[in-house]
């Protein structure tokens, strides 16, 4: 699979996948709750009736910086697919991410200002992890290049298990569920908890939703780059099980405080990130 | 199915409603009647929503609310309204502040009858709604004659 | 033919100096401030561009001339008897400010005069660093004194009861301009604390500028923490002189003596700590925010306090891989995880660029600290990148405040829409501080990339610290954008001149994004080859795809500019009862909806950052001292 191939295929298949992936979701969630549930393709309507509708925007800015929410997340997953640099990827996600609650910021109003307020919370808790993941697939693997990471000896999982369960842990942030889905909640649909999206609608939010599917499976992609070396069917169904743990903690759990949301995703990045980054060359000793 | 059918989003509002309506409605959310598997999902926000359900009669306070939202949402778009008072005000007809029915203030498209309106009423109801939804994508909607349409209730 | 031209550089600014002291206002104080800058940027530029054209890597000028050694002397001398003076009628600070003044006039009297101190043989030299600081000075200086010439007359209307100071104004800026090119310049350790003293009197004097209590207070504050740091300095001096190893009173000589010479590194490392306004010897940097806003933009966030870290970058080769470097480092890593939390709680624009400004120099010393081609390079670009973005920054909220009346965030909102052109600055400004694929965020990513391995501990501290500082800068560029529903009052136009000196600063922002390879290749790669000979080449291919970004995020306006616009424009969520651009509240009274940023102090508070400030970098810049002179 060369770079490129691998930035391609992402481009064209992330969305499916992402498509897919929320569906089962979905489905998923509902069976957790004794009930049917939409069908699997039920996102790719909601998709196309976003797109269908017609109507006013709260002001001619949304659509450039959902846009660029868009092109950056997809183009930070064309970057990690192409085996490039995971620090960069991480920093161009960031970059898509502060489009997103520019375009709420921008329609100035009290709960898209709020709801920003909470996303940028968010960042704010899940950021320090983030990077650290990144830090901690390095010293595992002695580059910060995916297609090195990717293809390294060890799984990194075995010496990296503090970074690996801080990032399952601020991936329950980044997939916006439940007990941290503060600014944008799947669930509860208004005002507080969903402000950042109150004043997108229409073919604005359609793009939000698009560039949510990328980002997933980037996300995801990550995940997989922890369990890589067992083979693609082991990797693949740990990623699963790993997702299937954040539907079960999704649905078991109330959200939290943003000031609780804060303190826990610091507090697990430094105990369980950060102090497994002090201990990799002792670990590795180890292995 | 048009893809406006298949994924109705659903803006619940309580005009002056002794919420009856509006528990039977909150009930089709539940899993024993999930309206999720139609592809129904209850967004808070009219700048989301496709069918505007609304229980209760119009009076002076809400009617600027219920015309606000109505314009906030986008094309296309229909209103069910659900329950006795929604359709002409109900046992509060004739209280000096009901106005009458929600079709006073904007176009309805569906009258779910009822006090309260069943659940398996309420999701017929929607379902016509999405039906009529589907034709105004396509263009192919032909509005009703409001003289021409019966009351169920007086 | 060097000599000439560097002793140009040093002599030139402090004719326009003297001559704004003479002239003193109206429009031929003018046309002084605008000879002497456009003169020095010039000059400074055609040195740069001279040297890196010539491809020479370090180039010692020699020089026998012990009169002029002299006069330096004895200048040193006046300054710090006038800071002695002036320091004895402090009001808050206690009797020890005029004791170390005293105690580095003794010091510097003996080293010069005793003999102690090894003269220096080839007092100035040239060098890629050099050339760095040289130009920002240069080029900022030149293009904050333009923008103070309208600012002080906007300065002068706003405030006609204050005294019209303007002579004096000018002629400290163009002394310290001529320091700056000095302590650039500077292979001799001598001259280089005399410049250093110079940085020092002219900032204490420049805070002082509107004479108020506040102004008066804070440079006195200013005065006490950096004659500590001059203490430190001429501690290094003493140390250099008396105590064993290495005996040079040279720059160069002394990097050349390796390891025996880390003790002096160090002490004067800590001089640089203090100049870059480190934990815990940040607070006079907050206090100096007082001053009118050239002097802030110039001073504090571009060009003053980079000295510090361009001291403590020159060092950098002898702290690597040492336990004092990793102390130091230490400090900086602190430093900027704990001044970006501050910044999260300000809504003072310019407290809030004082934070990040010592949160980005921690983050320079963190990279002196621990050395190495990668942290080097980082750190060096960091130099320039920063005085870029912060000065333009710093003059765009100087400018603002003119307009607004008020320099707090939330005054700000909606700010790109009523003020195009100056909102359009200062977002390119905060955009240039934190947000790929801008400078600072390269050099950030390459500071990660370099410490993870060789200091996983520092690289934590930044990961932590990077957070916070993509919210602070988020909530500012969120409050700019917004778009107010009802058109607020109109706002005066801003100056010609200020604007002018504020599109030059974004343009370089952004040209300095786009020539990043350029830039690397030109100002910074021949000095870090010629420090680590071996080190494998600088792989800036990931540089090719942040390049993209860049051109991404500028061609997105012009495709939407070409766009129709989609229709009428909504009313906010308001759950239905908007009334005209508020709404309806309980009491059917109409409100108009205000909003107001999160400053998180429920987090931030019990945290006690500033007791946290203190001990930490006390602590650590003690251990850091310990443990160079015990080295």
């Amino acid at each position: 699979m060369t770079p490129l191939l691998g930035a391609l295929l992402y481009v064209v298949l992330a969305p499916v996948l992402g498509c897919l992936l929320a569906g089962a979701d979905r489905i998923a969630t509902a069976r957790m709750q004794r009930r049917q549930g939409p069908p699997l393709l039920q996102p790719y309507y909601d998709l196309r009736k976003l797109m269908g509708k017609r109507g006013a925007e709260i002001n001619g800015f949304q659509g450039y910086y959902l846009t660029g929410f868009l092109l950056f997340t997809a183009g930070a997953g064309a970057l990690f697919f192409h085996g490039g640099d995971l620090l960069l990827v991480v920093f161009a996600l960031t970059l898509g991410a502060v489009m997103l609650v520019m375009a709420a910021f921008s329609a100035n109003s009290p709960y898209a200002h709020m709801g920003a307020h909470r996303e940028l919370l968010q960042m704010l808790a899940y950021e320090p992890m983030l990077i650290l993941t990144a830090l901690g697939l390095y010293l595992a693997t002695h580059s910060f290049a995916v297609s090195a990471i990717a293809s390294a000896a060890q799984a990194p999982v075995l010496v990296l298990p503090g970074v690996f369960l801080g990032y399952l842990f601020i991936l329950t942030i980044k997939l916006r569920k439940s007990p941290f889905d503060l600014s944008s909640s799947h669930h509860a649909h208004q005002e507080l908890v969903r402000g950042l999206t109150v004043e997108i609608s229409g073919g604005n939010l359609a793009l939000v939703e698009l560039a949510h599917w990328y980002e997933n499976v980037l996300l995801l992609g990550i995940l997989y780059l922890f369990l890589a070396p067992w083979g693609v069917a082991a990797a693949l169904a740990g990623v699963a099980l790993c997702y299937l743990l954040e539907v079960v903690v999704d649905n078991s759990s109330a959200r939290l405080r943003w000031e609780t949301a804060l303190r826990s995703s610091w507090l697990v990045a430094l105990a369980l990130g950060g102090l497994n980054i002090l201990l990799v060359p002792a670990l590795q000793k180890g292995f | 199915m048009g893809n406006a059918m298949r994924s109705p989003w659903v803006l619940h509002y309580d005009a002056s409603s002794c919420n009856g309506c509006d528990i039977e409605v909150l009930a089709c959310l539940t899993p024993v009647y999930d309206a999720e598997r139609l592809g129904i999902i209850n967004t808070g926000n009219p700048k989301h929503a496709d069918v505007l359900l609304i229980t209760g009669g119009v009076n002076a306070q809400n009617t600027s609310v219920v015309e606000n939202l109505y314009a906030q949402m986008l094309e296309p778009k229909v209103v069910v309204a659900i329950g006795a008072c929604a359709l002409s005000g109900g046992i509060f007809a004739s209280c000096y502040n009901i106005r009458g029915g929600i079709d006073t203030v904007i176009p309805v498209d569906v009258y779910v009858p009822g006090c309260a309106a069943r659940p398996q009423a309420i999701i017929t109801g929607i379902l016509q709604a999405v039906a009529i939804l589907g034709a105004k994508a396509q263009g192919t909607h032909v509005p009703v004659d409001k003289a021409a349409r019966e009351k169920v209730c007086q | 033919m060097i000599l000439q031209a560097l002793a140009f550089l040093i002599i030139f600014p402090l004719f326009p100096a003297l001559l704004a002291l003479v002239v003193k206002r109206g429009p031929l104080l003018d046309a002084v401030v605008w000879i002497g800058a456009l003169g020095f940027a010039v000059a400074a530029l055609t040195v740069a561009v001279g040297y890196w054209g010539s491809g020479a890597g370090l180039v010692l000028v020699p020089l026998e001339a012990p009169a002029l050694d002299l006069l330096l002397l004895g200048l040193e001398c006046l300054v710090l008897v006038f800071l002695f003076i002036r320091s004895l009628s402090m009001r808050s600070k206690g009797g020890w400010v005029p004791l170390l003044i005293a105690a580095q006039a003794v010091t510097v009297l003996y080293l010069d005069l005793g003999g102690a101190l090894p003269k220096a043989v080839a007092p100035l030299a040239l060098d890629h660093l050099g050339v760095l600081l040289l130009v920002v000075a240069g080029v900022v200086g030149a293009l904050v004194a333009l923008y103070a010439i309208s600012y002080m007359k906007e300065e002068r209307q706003h405030h006609p009861e204050r005294p019209d100071r303007r002579g004096l104004f000018f002629f400290l800026i163009f002394l310290f301009l001529s320091a700056m090119a000095g302590i650039a310049l500077s292979n001799s350790l001598a001259w280089l604390f005399f410049f250093w003293e110079v940085t020092t009197l002219c900032s204490y004097l420049l805070i002082r500028t509107r004479g108020d209590e506040a102004s008066i207070k804070n440079a006195d504050l200013a005065l006490a923490l950096n004659v500590l740091g001059g203490a430190f300095f001429a501690a290094g001096l003493l140390w250099l002189a008396l105590g064993p190893g290495p005996k040079t009173g040279e720059v160069q000589a002394l990097l050349a003596s390796g390891r025996p010479a880390l003790p002096v590194a160090v002490l004067l490392g800590l001089a640089g700590l203090v100049k870059s306004a480190q934990m815990p010897f940040h607070k006079w940097l907050l206090g100096a925010m007082v001053a009118p806003t050239p002097v802030s933009a110039l001073l504090h966030a571009s060009t003053m306090v980079k000295a510090g870290v361009f001291l403590l970058l020159r060092f950098s080769p002898l702290y690597q891989g040492t336990l004092p470097g990793q102390l130091l480092a230490g400090v900086g890593a602190v430093t900027f995880l704990l001044a970006s939390l501050q910044a999260v709680g300000e809504s003072d624009a310019k407290r809030v660029l004082a934070y990040s400004t010592i949160a980005n120099l921690g983050l320079i010393v963190a990279c002196a600290g621990i050395g190495g081609r990668d942290a080097l390079w980082a750190g060096m670009l960091l130099v320039l990148f920063h005085a870029v973005a912060k000065g333009l920054l710093f003059l765009a909220v100087g400018s603002a405040e003119h307009r607004l009346g008020s320099r707090d965030i939330e005054s700000m909102r909606g700010l790109l829409q009523r003020k195009r052109t100056l909102g359009t600055m200062m977002v390119i400004g905060i955009l240039g501080m934190f947000l790929a694929p801008f400078g600072m965020l390269t050099a950030k990513w390459k500071v990660l990339e370099a410490m993870t391995a060789a200091a996983p501990l520092i690289a934590i501290l930044v990961a932590f610290g990077s957070a916070p500082t993509l919210f602070f800068w988020a909530k500012w560029l969120g409050a700019l954008l917004a778009v107010p529903p009802a058109p607020k009052p109109r706002l005066e136009r801003t100056p010609p001149v200020e604007l002018g000196v504020m599109g030059v600063l974004a343009a370089m922002t952004v040209a300095a994004t786009l020539a990043f390879p350029a830039i690397s290749g030109v100002m910074v790669a021949p000095y870090l080859a010629r420090l680590f000979p071996a080190a494998p080449a600088l792989d800036l291919m990931p540089l090719a795809a942040m390049l993209g970004v860049a051109l991404a995020m500028l061609g997105l306006p012009l495709i939407f500019a070409a766009s129709p616009a989609r229709g009428q424009r909504q009313l906010a969520y308001l759950a239905g009862a908007n009334a005209g651009h508020g709404f309806v509240n309980s009491l059917h009274e109409p409100q108009e909806a205000r909003l107001h940023n999160y400053y998180l102090g429920s987090v931030l508070h019990p945290l006690k950052l500033d007791r946290a400030a203190l001990w930490l970098g006390a602590g650590l810049t003690l251990a850091a001292a310990l443990a160079g002179v015990l080295s």
